[in-house]
């Protein structure tokens, strides 16, 4: 990909990125006052996975990975039926505070944050 | 040739969309299901590439959709991490292919849009 290229799908990634990231938050903070709202769990879900994909694909992998492991927790309990407890509402807040910081890294440096302590904090699947 | 992207990230969206109209494709985007299912009957896609988590309507809703269509596009699914099994039900529900998007690849994505293109 020639360097113009380069340059402008990166701010396109940083741009829709940090977009996605505070549509998250409140959606995060919405679950907490209503944990019941299917339509939530639903669209939490595919904004994780968005992140994830959009990440790895320009080469973020514990950025997406992270994502990953969060996404996971609504796609079990979307497949399932069943509500996200307030403890795992808040582990995704906190683990979208790390996408966050990685985000603003990537824009700062042009490289992502080590994200290790916060990968080992979720579950892999 | 008419290809429908129905991709709700918009990351991916003006990725693909350019690249395809650089080399004279006619590109059409959808962000979401429904709006991609109503694009589908109106512009009738040559090929579509197909994201399976969508709002709205999701991507293997409108595989079963397709089914009983006569004469329905070429489908390109996209697939990333932790999607295997995904893309083993939309292969059964008639995609003809995937390509995993956790890898942005443009040549990749147009060798197997040519081999699907060539098959009409």
């Amino acid at each position: 990909m020639a360097d113009i290229d380069l340059a402008y799908y990166k701010n396109l990634f940083i741009e829709t990125s940090k977009k996605d990231i505070e549509d998250t938050r409140n959606n995060l903070k919405e679950l907490s006052l209503n944990p019941q709202n299917t339509e939530l769990i639903e669209a939490l879900f595919i904004q994780f996975h968005t992140l994830k994909g959009r990440s790895l694909s320009v080469g973020y992998s514990q950025t997406g990975e992270l994502a990953h492991r969060i996404e996971t927790i609504f796609r079990n309990a979307k497949e399932s039926g069943t509500i996200v407890s307030q403890d795992l509402v808040d582990k995704s807040l906190t683990g979208l505070d790390k996408l966050q910081k990685s985000i603003e890294k990537i824009a700062s440096e042009g490289t992502e944050l080590d994200l290790s302590d916060a990968l080992n904090s979720f579950n892999k699947e | 040739m008419k290809i429908l992207i129905i991709e709700d990230d918009i990351f991916f969206q003006k990725f693909y969309s350019e690249k395809l109209r650089e080399l004279n494709f006619e590109v059409d985007v959808a962000s979401d299901g429904e709006e991609g299912f109503n694009k589908i009957n109106s512009i009738k896609p040559d090929l579509l590439l197909l994201d399976l988590i969508l709002p709205k309507k999701d991507g293997f809703e409108i595989l079963k959709e397709l089914e009983s269509m006569q004469q329905k596009p070429h489908i390109l699914v996209f697939s990333t991490l932790g999607q295997e099994e995904d893309v083993e039900k939309a292969k059964l529900l008639g995609a003809n292919d995937y390509v995993n998007k956790s890898f942005i690849d443009f040549d990749f994505l147009l060798s197997k849009i040519n081999n699907l293109l060539k098959a009409t």
